[in-house]
């Protein structure tokens, strides 16, 4: 969508190549805004998936006209959910559900918790399908944690939507590399390989912040909070 | 960005190349030939320039559309040309010496030759 974030975005690379074609800036910036949502994973989604146990795959959709890029997380809910069964709280923050009318309930008996373990079979499209490992003896809902890119079809102005918040707090680095894409052009006024090269630089900075960011959830020197493994009743997960 | 039609660039190279009093030195069919063939070498220069109006609006699945330019003609002249108008001055440069090339006089060879040189300069260049 055209927002003031983009339109500055645009405004900037307009007057750092000169003689650029509009429609030539929107395809890049398309291309510079799926290399940036590929690579840092900061274009976070959590949606709920209602778990049963006959059945290991699931449709996801988002709602939205994006991609899903990676699976992050497939995780409880981390506050009770409205209109559900009671919720209990297990380890901090995390919730699960309480039916003491199911024996096979986790909430009855632990012995029947299963973990939360899964995989996108066809990642990169825009419903992509979750193929769980464990089943659950009850039904249950989760919440994956997904990863987004950008995708067609754009808006009206051929841009694509991505959150304006993330435009305008990393503008200068997709400024950079908008830059960096169309100053390695061959042939044009503005074909730069040395002004590419550092453009360049200065994108994939950008990238590094944002993903590093994303994985300290925007804290100060901070990281995600873990119990010890001590805790940990599997070993903990690869991904 | 604004975009010219044909009848513009037509008065544009009558006018430079000072044949502007009907009967006319160079009919239309031959002006518009010098579009045509503008296009076709702008499209092997600046395949871009041909793909601005693509990415202006949304990209449907499906959607291909090829930029390839369009062939126009005299009794069309009305059609807008799918150049942006900040190299509409290129244009008209190719145009008026392809128009110059094809005159018999030899002395006007070199000049023609400027005015092409003129063209792929500004297409190739910021300032030329």
């Amino acid at each position: 969508m055209t927002t003031t974030p983009i339109a500055r975005v645009l405004d900037n690379v307009r007057v750092h190549v000169p003689a650029v074609m509009d429609g030539m800036m929107r395809l890049e910036l398309f291309n510079a805004l799926k290399e940036f949502f590929q690579r840092s994973n900061i274009w976070l989604l959590e949606i709920p998936v209602y778990v049963t146990p006959e059945s290991n795959d699931y449709q996801v959709e988002t709602g939205m006209n994006v991609v899903v890029n990676r699976l992050m997380e497939l995780s409880r809910p981390n506050q009770p959910l409205a209109n559900q069964w009671e919720y209990a709280p297990t380890r901090p923050p995390a919730y699960f559900q309480v039916d003491p009318n199911n024996l096979h309930s986790e909430s009855v008996d632990p012995i029947y918790r299963s973990a939360r373990r899964g995989t996108l079979l066809n990642a990169g499209t825009k419903c992509p399908i979750l193929r769980i490992i464990f089943n659950p003896q009850v039904a249950e809902t989760w919440i994956a944690t997904l990863a987004l890119n950008i995708t067609d079809p754009t808006d009206q102005d051929g841009l694509p939507c991505p959150p304006e918040w993330i435009v305008e707090k990393y503008s200068n680095y997709l400024i950079d590399g908008v830059i960096m894409r169309l100053m390695l052009q061959p042939g044009k006024p503005y074909s730069s390989p040395q002004g590419a090269q550092y453009h360049g630089r200065k994108f994939n900075e950008g990238v590094g912040l944002a993903r590093t960011e994303a994985r300290n959830m925007f804290v100060y020197n901070g990281q995600r909070w873990f119990f010890p493994q001590g805790w940990s009743e599997r070993r903990p997960r690869k991904w | 960005m604004i975009y010219l039609q044909v009848s513009d660039y037509i008065m544009a190279v009558r006018t430079s190349l000072q044949d502007l009093v009907s009967p006319y030195r160079y009919p239309d069919d031959q002006i518009v030939t010098a579009l045509n063939a503008c296009m076709f070498e702008m499209s092997r220069m600046r395949a871009d320039i041909f793909m601005d109006l693509k990415y202006q609006r949304p990209l449907n699945k499906g959607d291909l559309s090829f930029p390839i330019p369009p062939v126009f003609s005299a009794s069309r002249v009305s059609d807008y040309v799918p150049v942006p108008s900040n190299y509409a001055v290129p244009v008209e440069w190719y145009m008026e010496g392809f128009i110059q090339f094809s005159d018999v006089t030899d002395v006007s060879d070199q000049r023609a030759q400027a005015y092409v040189q003129k063209f792929q300069q500004m297409m190739l260049g910021v300032a030329a």
